[in-house]
C-alpha cells in the first residue's frame, strides 16, 4: 500500500483469519469479532471518511489498548491562547477522548509508554491547533524487527511506528516517528492533498506541527553517542575524516591499508581497524573529550536543511525533483522552515487563526497551494508583508534570503555624547521586512525596523548619550528562513566578543590529544 | 610453586623498582651486562608476577618526571595544529553569537545548544573539514613518533635505567626505531588480516549461520541480532588488543635482547605469547583499566575544584603518559624475567 490521491469514502471490510492471528490484529476501521471457530476467526471493520484502507497482523506481537482523555495532558496556557485566538471556549477547542491501540514487539515492550504518551500529546495538540481527531480508534504498528521498513508510514487511522534497543529517554525515540506519523492523520488523512504533486502540503505542514509539539510537550532531546548498541549523552568537538576504498588518505589515518595498481602484484584494499563503536569509544574517551550535555531545539532544527543545496524551487513537482535528498528538503524541512517563519512574522494569534481556519475548511477535501497562500492573505493583511511578493521568493523561485549587519560606528558628539550609525545589508533576493535591534553600553535596546527593498543600506540611528555596542538585524529570529545567522551581529569596535572560540579550541584539544594518543600508540 | 618464588620474586621488583632517583647527567651508565646477569639469576625458573611489574613500572615512569613532562609538551604541541584553526575558525564565526530567544543558554564548554554547531556546519562546513582532514596525517605521525617513545620506555627499563632520564628515552628510542619500525609495518597486515576475520568473508560467513542473509535486520528478534553485533566488536577488540601484546612482545624482545628482526622478534612474541598466555594481558588490560580510573578521576577532581579545561589539557596526558610508560616499561622487565635474557 502507498499513499493514495483518492476519495474519501467509506469501507465495510470483513477478514478471515488463521486463529492464532485473533487479538493480534489492527486495521483502518473499528474492529469487531465476527466468528471463531475452526482454527479461524472472522472480523468486520468498518471505517468512514477515509480515503484509504489498511490492516495489518502480527501473531507474536502484544495487543495493548488505552483511552486517551484530555485533561489528563491538560496545557493550560495552550489552551487559553487556542481559545482567545480562535474566540471559543475551553470547552469548544479541548479534543475529544480516543481509544489508542498499539500493536507493540515483546523485547520492545520497555517501549510501550513512550509510544502511548507520544499518541496522546499529538491527540492533544493537534486537536487543540486543528480541531479534534474526528475517529474513535488510533492504531499505532511497532514493526517486527525484519519489517523494520515497513516503519514510519501513515495510513487513515492506523500508523506504523519503529524504534531500536537502547534507545536513550532523551533521543525522542519513538516519540519523532510516533509524533510525526500520527500527524499525518491531519496533513494527508483529513487535509488530503495530492502528495505526488504537492508533497510539502502534508509533509510540510507535518513537519512544522511535529518539530512544534516536539518542542512543547517534550524535554528536548541531547545529542547522544553509541557504545555496543547503547546509547549514551555526549557530542564530539569534530571527528576523523573516514576514508572509502581507493582513497589513499585512508592510509595516514591507518583506516584501510592499500596498494596501487601493479602488473606484477593484484590489488588489495584491506580495513586496517573497522570503525565500531567499543574503538570509538576507547579512542575518544566521550566522558572527557565530548561536550556532555548538548540540547537540540526541533523547530530550529529545520535549519539542516540549509546544508543542502536548494536546486529547485518549492513549487516543482515533488514527483519530479531531480535529486531525491532533495525531496526531504523540498516536502519536508524547508515548507515547515517557510512555516516557522510565516508563523513568526504574523504572530501566534494570527497564525493560530489562519492554520485552523485552513485545515477546518479542507477538511476530507483535496487543497492545492493556491488555497493555503489565500487563506495566509486573508488572515495575514496587516502584517506589513506583500505576500504575493513572499510567496514568489518563497515558493515559485529558488530566492536566498540573507540578511546582515555590516557595521556599527560610534561618533564623538562635541557635547561628549555619540552619534551611532549602522551598516546592513540583504544578501540574497527574498525581500521580507526585518526588525534591527541596536544595544548600548547601558543595556538598553534601540528598536526598528527595515523594509529591506535596498540591497544595502546605512541607517543613522540617532544621538545617544553611550556608545553603542551592538547592532543586531533580525534579533528575535523570526526568518527562519535566514541562510547565515552568524552575519546578523556586529559588535561595535572596541568591544570584545565572547570567549565560546576558547570553549571551543580547548575541547577541541582535549579531542585531538586523545585521538593522536591512542590511535597513535596502537601499530 | 616452590619455595622459594617469594625470594626470586621480590628480587625482581626490587630490580624493576630500584628508583635511586636519576643520576648526575655526567654519570656513566652501568654496563647492561650487570643489569641482566642479576635477573638472570632470579627469572630462570620462576613465573613472576605481572600485576606487581605494572606497579613498578608506574613507579619507574612517576620517577622520570623529565620524560613525562617532554611528552606531556608534545601531546600539547601536536594537537595545535588542529586546534589553533579551530580557535581562529571559531574566533571568527562564533565569538558573536549570543543566545537564541527561547532557546537552551549557550554555557559552554559543559553545555551547548545544538543549534551553534548546526550553524556553524551551515556557514563553515569546508573550513571545518579542512581542519579536519589534518587529523589522519597528524594519527600517522604520532603513530611513528610513538614507536620512539616506546623504545625510549623499554631501553630505559632494561638497559639503561641509572642514566640521565631524557637522554636515556632518545637514546633507548633511537637504538631501537627502525627496528620498531619494521614491527610496526608488521602490525599493519596484522591488524587488517583480523579486521578481514571479523568484518569480511569469514564472519559473513558465521552472521549467515546465524541469521538470515547474515543480516542483524532480517533476523526475526532484534535482542539476537544486537547480542551477536556486540560480541563481533568485543571478540574485534579483544583481537586487536593481542595483536597489540604481540607487537609490544616483540618490541621488548628486540630491546631486551638487543635484536633487530622484526619477523623473528613477532614469531618469538607468538611463543611467548603461548607459554605464558595471560601475563601480558594482564599488564596490558590492568594498565588501561587503572589508566580510565585515573583519567575520570583527574576530571572529577578539575570538575570539583571547579579548574578550567585548560588543566585537563596538561593533567590527562600527564595520566596518559604515565601509564604508557608504565606498561611499556613493564612488559619489557617482565619479558626480560621470565625469558632470562
Amino acid at each position: 500500500m502507498s499513499e493514495f490521491y483518492a476519495d474519501f469514502a467509506s469501507y465495510d471490510v470483513e477478514l478471515t483469519l488463521p486463529e492464532r492471528f485473533r487479538d493480534h490484529c489492527v486495521t483502518t476501521g473499528t474492529l469487531k469479532e465476527l466468528d471463531h471457530s475452526n482454527g479461524k476467526v472472522v472480523y468486520s471493520s468498518i471505517a468512514e471518511d477515509v480515503h484509504d484502507f489498511a490492516f495489518t497482523v502480527d501473531a507474536e506481537a502484544l495487543l495493548l489498548r488505552r483511552t486517551f482523555h484530555a485533561v489528563d495532558y491538560r496545557n493550560d496556557a495552550e489552551e487559553l491562547k487556542i481559545s482567545n485566538a480562535l474566540g471559543k471556549t475551553l470547552k469548544e477547542v479541548r479534543p475529544q477522548s480516543c481509544e489508542m491501540i498499539l500493536l507493540l514487539q515483546p523485547e520492545h515492550a520497555e517501549y510501550a509508554n513512550r509510544y502511548f504518551g507520544a499518541t496522546a500529546k499529538s491527540l492533544y495538540y493537534f486537536g487543540l491547533w486543528y480541531g479534534t481527531y474526528p475517529y474513535k480508534t488510533i492504531s499505532i504498528v511497532d514493526p517486527a524487527n525484519n519489517a523494520r521498513k515497513t516503519g514510519g508510514m501513515e495510513y487513515p487511522r492506523l500508523f506504523t511506528g519503529g524504534v531500536r534497543l537502547g534507545m536513550a529517554e532523551r533521543t525522542l525515540s519513538p516519540q519523532g516517528v510516533t509524533v510525526h506519523e500520527f500527524g499525518h492523520q491531519f496533513w494527508y488523512g483529513l487535509v488530503a492533498n495530492d502528495e505526488f504533486r504537492h508533497a510539502w502540503l502534508d509533509e510540510g505542514f507535518n513537519t512544522f506541527a511535529t518539530n512544534r509539539i516536539l518542542d512543547l510537550a517534550f524535554r528536548a532531546p541531547l545529542d547522544t553517542f553509541t557504545l555496543l548498541g547503547q546509547q549514551y549523552y555526549g557530542r564530539a568537538p569534530m571527528s576523523v575524516p573516514s576514508y572509502g576504498e581507493g582513497d589513499m588518505r585512508a592510509m595516514l589515518g591507518l583506516q584501510r591499508w592499500e596498494n596501487g595498481k601493479s602488473k606484477f602484484f593484484p590489488e588489495l584494499s584491506f580495513e586496517l581497524r573497522h570503525n565500531n563503536s567499543v574503538q570509538k569509544f576507547l579512542s575518544e574517551l566521550p566522558l572527557t573529550t565530548y561536550y556532555p550535555h548538548v540540547e537540540r531545539s526541533a523547530s530550529i532544527g529545520l535549519r539542516s536543511s540549509l546544508l543542502h543545496d536548494w536546486g529547485q524551487p518549492l513549487a516543482h513537482p515533488t514527483y519530479d525533483l531531480f535529486d531525491s535528498g532533495l525531496r526531504g528538503v523540498n516536502a519536508y524541512r524547508r515548507p515547515a522552515l517557510t512555516l516557522e517563519t510565516i508563523s513568526r512574522i504574523v504572530g501566534e494569534d494570527v497564525f493560530i487563526r489562519l492554520m485552523h481556519d485552513y485545515h477546518t475548511n479542507f477538511r476530507f477535501k483535496h487543497p492545492r497551494p493556491q488555497d493555503f497562500f489565500d487563506v495566509v492573505a486573508k488572515h495575514a493583511v496587516d502584517a506589513g508583508v506583500d505576500w504575493s511578493s513572499f510567496w514568489q521568493h518563497a515558493y515559485y523561485q529558488n530566492d536566498e534570503l540573507d540578511y546582515a549587519a555590516h557595521f556599527l560606528h560610534n561618533s564623538e558628539n562635541a557635547d561628549g555624547g555619540f552619534h551611532v550609525e549602522v551598516g546592513v545589508r540583504r544578501r540574497g533576493a527574498f525581500v521580507v521586512p526585518v526588525d534591527i535591534d541596536v544595544t548600548f553600553e547601558d543595556g538598553s535596546v534601540h528598536h526598528g525596523v527595515w523594509d529591506g527593498v535596498d540591497s544595502a543600506k546605512r541607517i543613522s540611528v540617532g544621538d545617544f548619550a553611550v556608545k553603542a555596542t551592538r547592532v543586531e538585524v533580525d534579533p528575535q529570529r523570526k526568518l527562519m528562513l535566514d541562510r547565515d545567522w552568524f552575519n546578523n551581529s556586529k559588535l561595535a569596535k572596541d568591544v570584545e566578543g565572547s570567549d565560546t572560540a576558547w570553549h571551543v579550541a580547548m575541547r577541541t584539544m582535549l579531542w585531538a590529544q586523545q585521538v593522536l594518543h591512542y590511535f597513535g600508540a596502537a601499530g | 610453586m616452590s619455595d622459594e618464588q617469594p625470594v626470586a620474586s621480590d628480587r625482581i621488583i626490587v630490580d624493576a623498582m630500584n628508583f635511586s632517583d636519576e643520576p648526575d647527567a655526567n654519570q656513566q651508565p652501568e654496563k647492561m651486562t650487570e643489569v641482566v646477569t642479576e635477573e638472570q639469576e632470579s627469572a630462570s625458573s620462576v613465573r613472576p608476577g605481572s600485576v606487581r611489574f605494572l606497579i613498578g613500572g608506574m613507579l619507574f615512569a612517576l620517577m622520570r618526571p623529565r620524560v613525562l613532562l617532554f611528552l606531556m609538551l608534545w601531546s600539547c604541541v601536536l594537537p595545535l595544529i588542529v586546534a589553533v584553526p579551530m580557535f581562529n575558525q571559531a574566533n571568527r564565526d562564533l565569538s558573536m553569537v549570543q543566545d537564541l530567544p527561547g532557546q537552551s543558554v549557550l554555557a559552554l564548554p559543559e553545555s551547548a545548544p545544538a543549534w551553534m554547531f548546526r550553524e556553524w556546519q551551515i556557514q563553515s562546513g569546508d573550513s571545518l573539514a579542512s581542519i579536519a582532514e589534518v587529523m589522519p596525517l597528524l594519527i600517522l605521525l604520532s603513530s611513528i613518533i610513538g614507536l620512539l617513545f616506546s623504545g625510549g620506555w623499554m631501553s630505559m627499563a632494561t638497559h639503561y635505567r641509572d642514566e640521565h632520564s631524557l637522554r636515556a628515552f632518545f637514546k633507548g628510542g633511537g637504538e631501537s626505531f627502525f627496528p620498531f619500525l619494521r614491527t610496526w609495518l608488521l602490525a599493519l597486515p596484522m591488524f587488517a588480516g583480523a579486521t578481514y576475520v571479523f568484518w569480511g568473508t569469514p564472519a559473513e560467513w558465521v552472521l549467515e549461520q546465524l541469521m538470515p542473509e547474515g543480516d542483524a535486520n532480517l533476523a526475526a528478534s532484534e535482542t539476537t541480532g544486537r547480542a551477536i553485533d556486540i560480541a563481533r566488536q568485543l571478540l574485534y577488540m579483544l583481537a586487536l588488543l593481542k595483536i597489540e601484546i604481540i607487537i609490544d612482545l616483540a618490541r621488548a624482545s628486540i630491546v631486551v635482547g638487543q635484536r633487530s628482526s622484526a619477523l623473528l622478534a613477532v614469531l618469538r612474541a607468538i611463543g611467548f605469547l603461548f607459554r605464558r598466555p595471560f601475563a601480558i594481558f594482564v599488564i596490558v588490560l590492568l594498565g588501561f583499566i587503572i589508566e580510565g580510573v585515573l583519567i575520570f578521576g583527574a576530571e572529577a577532581l578539575r570538575s570539583f575544584f571547579e579548574w578550567p579545561l585548560l588543566a585537563a589539557v596538561f593533567l590527562l596526558p600527564f595520566v596518559r603518559h604515565l601509564m604508557r610508560g608504565a606498561r611499556h616499561s613493564a612488559v619489557a622487565t617482565y619479558y626480560r624475567a621470565a625469558t632470562g635474557e
